[in-house]
């Protein structure tokens, strides 16, 4: 008999075999897919009786997310997942029973024909019945008005999607059955392939973060780029959650083959007397035991440092990891509790690796937060400084992702002169064990570097740094000319494209269209390019945004229409995605300021001190000698600030000079400001009648606070005098 | 012929079988006897392909036996504890026996199942322990292999049903030369059916050898001496153990039987007679004079 002939055979009474896990699996899916479609087709007929057209397109829209690939409705891929476990199980259980093995390895087949058969019934079973209950959910599809030429594509991805996502688990299971003896060891084995590299990736990447000062999580990896990829769980749920792509596709096929050539070469060399023994192959075991104990070590020093954030809590928390999970693997391995505290010095082993690697960290024995190249070593450097992470290049990112923003500028831009982002970066370190309760007031910077080294390498650091003592070199970088223009996008733009697409968003946070002529826009453009490339880090620390202007390109904006069109977004959500394009005005763009008086625009029109009627203003205590005196803290006045209305326009004047403007401070968070806040009062407010009851922090109009130092004499002295006022009664 | 050469298996510390070389030749009955943890089971479980020798090979006229389908589909291996698929019937594990052995005699199947009493369309698992063993055996009669390879099979026959099966063997063995493998711990149940016998201890092989050799070169003397003489003065006997209870000494000789009986009327004795040597009772002669207290191994 040929061996193809006896292939079929083969397979055929072993699918006949599985019967059962069919008939499990096709009620499933059953209920999972046609009824549970005709279920939701009547609710949506129940809600929308009156639309016949609205219900048939929720029901399409619904049949498509139902038979499509994704997290719209993961229920179809539950049930395969639960599928390719119990199927990758029960094809090879009888590796795991000495009758069943005697049974089968005495019969004069091929092992290599064997295995082909039980992998193919775990295969095909799942995928013919899942393609019954897809045509059964088309069926029903059809019946009810839901099928649609975009469903049948929709569909068929659906289909190879999760077929795709259900052989990598499947093959990942049976992996796990060749390289155990049991089924409890098979089924624990299955979740360290799942789940152990994204584990200890993230395991790795926590000390990082939790020892390391100057860690930027965002910065590429080994860790995050490669390790944690190695689970199918990841691939299944960045392609549930991302969508597929063809990388996705062919990552997954790529894994299927080498976890399923793994499995087959394990399948031949698995010696027949493994069954009923945890591990199949002895040379396995103490490798995955050192590795699952000095992780679990790890995450024990990792899970008490959290707690208790001390050397001895570590410490204690590796010893009790290493040793539960040793004695526990050890239980399993021999299957018998007495076992318990065997191979002891493997356990020395693992608790010294668990050891070493935590102290490693926690003294930072390897100087990564003190980390500063030699100059010569660096081909180039880019930096962020974390101030303009609202700004989009890229019009489905979202502008308050911060960190993509950041990300974007320092892939973006290569400075070749490397002093000032070394000087910077060696002031941060320097900044890093600096506890001043003077700087309580600072506004201190997220600054990441990254040095590209002339070997190739690129490495990354983060500081948490107040720039004051590096102003200088900060100006030289950000007024550097292709620095500023790789960090904002608008500056590279074209001012008549500009121009075209121009608009002013106002404190009030309404857009406004410039009204006059492409000439006067494009003059608006003009002029604001040249003053924000003119704008230093300085300045950005004594000014704050009063208004904010639209720089988009064509390409942009009809991209983010097209956005509005597919994600049927409502007016609202509309402008969001034009947040990152919108541009800070400061009051000293006075360019700019005219440009757009001339365009018909009052740049920041209701902070006008001429505008206004009073301007309050309040704080909370205490105030003047008292100001340090802990015996204060805690007291009456924590909830209730001190509040003093001023009328005079002298003292409006003076307040408004140095008022800082919260309603654009996304745009630039540099400004330092006080205590005092400001709530600008417009003439037209009828403030005789409304004034003391208003609530302050909606009282409709603009607010923000005076600068951090320019707080006039007048107000600290009332300040001061209503304090001792207070103190007295 | 199956040769087994320098076979060794080891189960982690444990040597299940060490170093056995050993010849079984077609159209006998070879009997591998020995104590539970001697290595039958570990030989046979090699011969069949299951397990993979540690040292050694096991061959089958020349060609390796460890995944050689072709070898492999001329034996038939029943295990001591033979697996069935759960819910199975004795008609559907015979189609899948088919498929792999394309001699399997589907009539002679279906009339050995009737003549056994056992339907073909009953489960497996409601069968009792010995009517699994019979279908096992029918399976491996019909499968037409040359080898079967039996471990235990006989355990749990009932006697009717062993003499049986033993017939049915001696069928095959005379109608179509098959060599029947038989590994057990009771040497009472090989005694009338084994050619050839071969004595695992502590995964060694301590003997292998014909049984009718065996049978021809020993025998067993039962006489009443004369007076004051004791069996060590009957001169020209190759005495292997001798005893006295009373009068009456029982000896076991080794040598021609016609020798023996000659030398024994030189020596006249009041009375002496030739008893049959029973197969336990030739295998503690044989090992005892290899050194091994058989009694402690065996009985």
């Amino acid at each position: 008999m040929t061996s193809r002939h006896l292939y079929f055979k083969l397979l055929k009474g072993d699918m006949k075999r599985k019967l059962w896990a069919a008939a499990l699996l096709g009620l499933s899916l059953f209920f999972a897919m046609p009824v549970a479609l005709a279920m939701a087709f009547s609710n949506i007929q129940m809600e929308e009786t009156i639309i016949w057209a609205e219900v048939l397109r929720q029901r399409r829209t619904w049949a498509i997310t139902m038979l499509g690939f994704g997290t719209g409705y993961p229920m179809t891929f539950v049930i395969l997942f639960v599928a390719a476990l119990v199927l990758g199980i029960s094809t090879f259980a009888y590796l795991h029973n000495k009758k069943q093995i005697d049974f089968y390895h005495s019969l004069p087949v091929k092992r290599e024909l064997w295995f082909l058969v039980h992998i193919s019934t775990g295969i095909f079973l799942p995928a013919v019945i899942y393609l019954l209950s897809l045509a059964m959910a088309l069926v029903v599809c059809g019946v009810s008005g839901a099928f649609t030429a975009a469903l049948i594509p929709a569909a068929a991805v659906g289909y190879l999607g999760n077929m795709l996502f259900y052989i990598l688990v499947y093959m990942t299971m049976v992996l796990a059955m060749m390289m155990t003896g049991t089924r409890l060891a098979a089924i624990l084995g299955s979740g360290v392939f799942f789940l152990y590299c994204p584990m200890v990736s993230g395991l790795v990447i926590a000390f990082y973060e939790m020892f390391f000062d100057t860690y930027y999580s965002n910065a590429p990896s080994v860790w995050s780029g490669v390790v944690i990829k190695i689970s199918p769980m990841f691939a299944l749920i960045t392609a549930m959650t991302d969508g597929l792509n063809l990388w996705r596709i062919a990552g997954s096929m790529g894994a299927i083959l080498v976890v399923g050539l793994l499995s087959f070469f394990f399948y031949l060399k698995r010696p027949s007397e493994a069954a009923g023994k945890t591990m199949a192959f002895r040379k396995s075991m103490g490798v995955i035991k050192v590795l699952l104990v000095v992780a679990f070590g790890m995450a024990g020093g990792m899970f008490f440092y959290s707690i208790r954030s001390s050397l001895p809590w570590m410490v204690f928390g590796v010893i009790v990891g290493v040793v539960i999970s040793h004695c526990v693997i050890e239980v399993i391995y021999h299957l018998d509790f007495k076992k318990l505290f065997c191979h002891e010095k493997t356990m020395a082993l693992c608790m010294t690796a668990s050891l070493a690697i935590s102290l490693t960290f926690y003294f930072d024995l390897f100087g990564y937060d003190d980390y500063l190249p030699e100059e010569g070593s660096v081909a180039y450097a880019s930096i962020d400084f974390g101030e303009d992470s609202w700004v989009s290049y890229n019009v489905i990112m979202k502008p308050s992702f911060s960190v993509l923003g950041g990300r974007r500028i320092l892939d973006l831009e290569q400075l070749s002169a490397t002093g000032a982002v070394l000087d910077i970066a060696q002031e941060g370190i320097r900044q890093l064990d600096l506890k001043n309760p003077s700087d309580e007031y600072k506004q201190w910077s997220n600054v990441v570097v990254c040095y590209t080294l002339k070997n190739g390498r690129r490495v990354y650091r983060r500081y948490n740094m107040f720039l004051d003592t590096v102003m200088a070199q900060a100006d030289e970088i950000y007024q550097n000319p292709e620095y500023k223009k790789a960090l904002y996008p608008g500056l590279a733009l074209d001012p008549e494209e500009a121009a075209g697409n121009i608009a002013y968003l106002n404190e009030m946070d309404q857009v406004e269209l410039l009204a006059g002529n492409q000439e006067g826009w494009k003059a608006v453009a003009e002029a604001y390019q040249q003053e924000l490339m003119e704008m230093t880090m300085t300045r950005r620390e004594q000014e704050s945004p009063i208004g904010e202007l639209l720089l988009i390109s064509d390409e942009f904006a009809s991209r983010i229409e097209e956005v509005n069109v597919e994600r049927e977004l409502r007016r609202y959500e509309r402008q969001y995605w034009y947040e990152g394009f919108f541009y800070p005005i400061y009051p000293s763009f006075t360019r700019t300021i005219a440009a757009l008086e001339d365009c018909g625009i009052t740049v920041g029109e209701s902070l006008r001190p001429e505008a206004l009627g009073a301007v309050q203003i309040s704080a909370y205590g205490p105030f003047g000698e008292d100001e340090d005196q802990e015996e204060f803290f805690g007291k009456e006045y924590d909830n209730e600030p001190f509040t003093i209305t001023y009328r005079d326009p002298e003292q409006i004047q003076a307040i408004m000079e140095n008022f800082s403007f919260s309603g654009h401070r996304d745009k630039n968070d540099m400004v330092l400001c006080s205590r005092y806040r400001v709530y600008p009062i417009a003439k037209e407010y009828d403030i005789a009648e409304n004034l003391e009851e208003r609530d302050y922090y909606s009282g409709g109009s603009s607010r923000g606070q005076l600068v951090y130092g320019k707080v006039p004499d007048f107000v600290i002295r009332d300040f001061e005098a209503m304090w001792e006022e207070w103190k007295k009664q | 012929m199956i040769k087994a050469e320098n076979l060794t298996k080891r189960f982690e510390d444990i040597t299940a079988v060490d170093h056995i070389t050993a010849e079984i030749k077609e159209g006998c009955v070879f009997g591998l006897i020995g104590t539970n943890g001697s290595g039958k089971s570990t030989f046979l479980r090699m011969a069949s392909g299951i397990l993979k020798p540690d040292e050694g090979s096991i061959t089958i006229d020349g060609e390796d036996v460890w995944e050689n389908p072709k070898v492999k589909s001329r034996y038939f291996y029943i295990s001591d504890d033979q697996y069935f698929f759960s819910n199975g019937t004795p008609q559907e594990l015979m189609q899948f026996y088919r498929c792999m052995y394309p001699q399997f005699d589907v009539k002679r199947f279906y009339h050995l199942l009737e003549s056994f009493g056992l339907k073909k369309d009953r489960k497996i698992n409601t069968f009792s322990k010995g009517m699994k063993k019979q279908v096992s055996v029918i399976c491996g009669i019909c499968a037409g292999t040359d080898y079967i390879f039996c471990d235990e099979t006989f355990d749990g026959l009932d006697p009717v049903m062993r003499q049986t099966v033993k017939s049915l063997f001696a069928n095959d063995m005379e109608e179509r030369n098959l060599t029947p493998i038989i590994a057990s711990h009771n040497l009472r149940e090989l005694e009338d059916i084994c050619d050839h016998v071969g004595l695992l201890h502590r995964g060694g092989i301590l003997l292998s050898r014909e049984l009718d050799d065996m049978k021809l070169n020993l025998h067993k003397i039962q006489c009443v001496l004369k007076p004051g003489m004791s069996p060590e003065e009957l001169t020209g006997l190759d005495i292997v153990k001798a005893e006295q209870i009373g009068s009456i000494a029982t000896i076991t000789v080794r040598g021609n039987q016609e020798e023996i009986m000659a030398q024994m009327e030189r020596c006249q004795p009041i009375f002496f007679e030739l008893i049959p040597l029973s197969l336990e009772e030739i295998f503690i002669s044989e090992t005892e004079v290899a050194g091994y207290d058989i009694k402690a191994l065996i009985l």
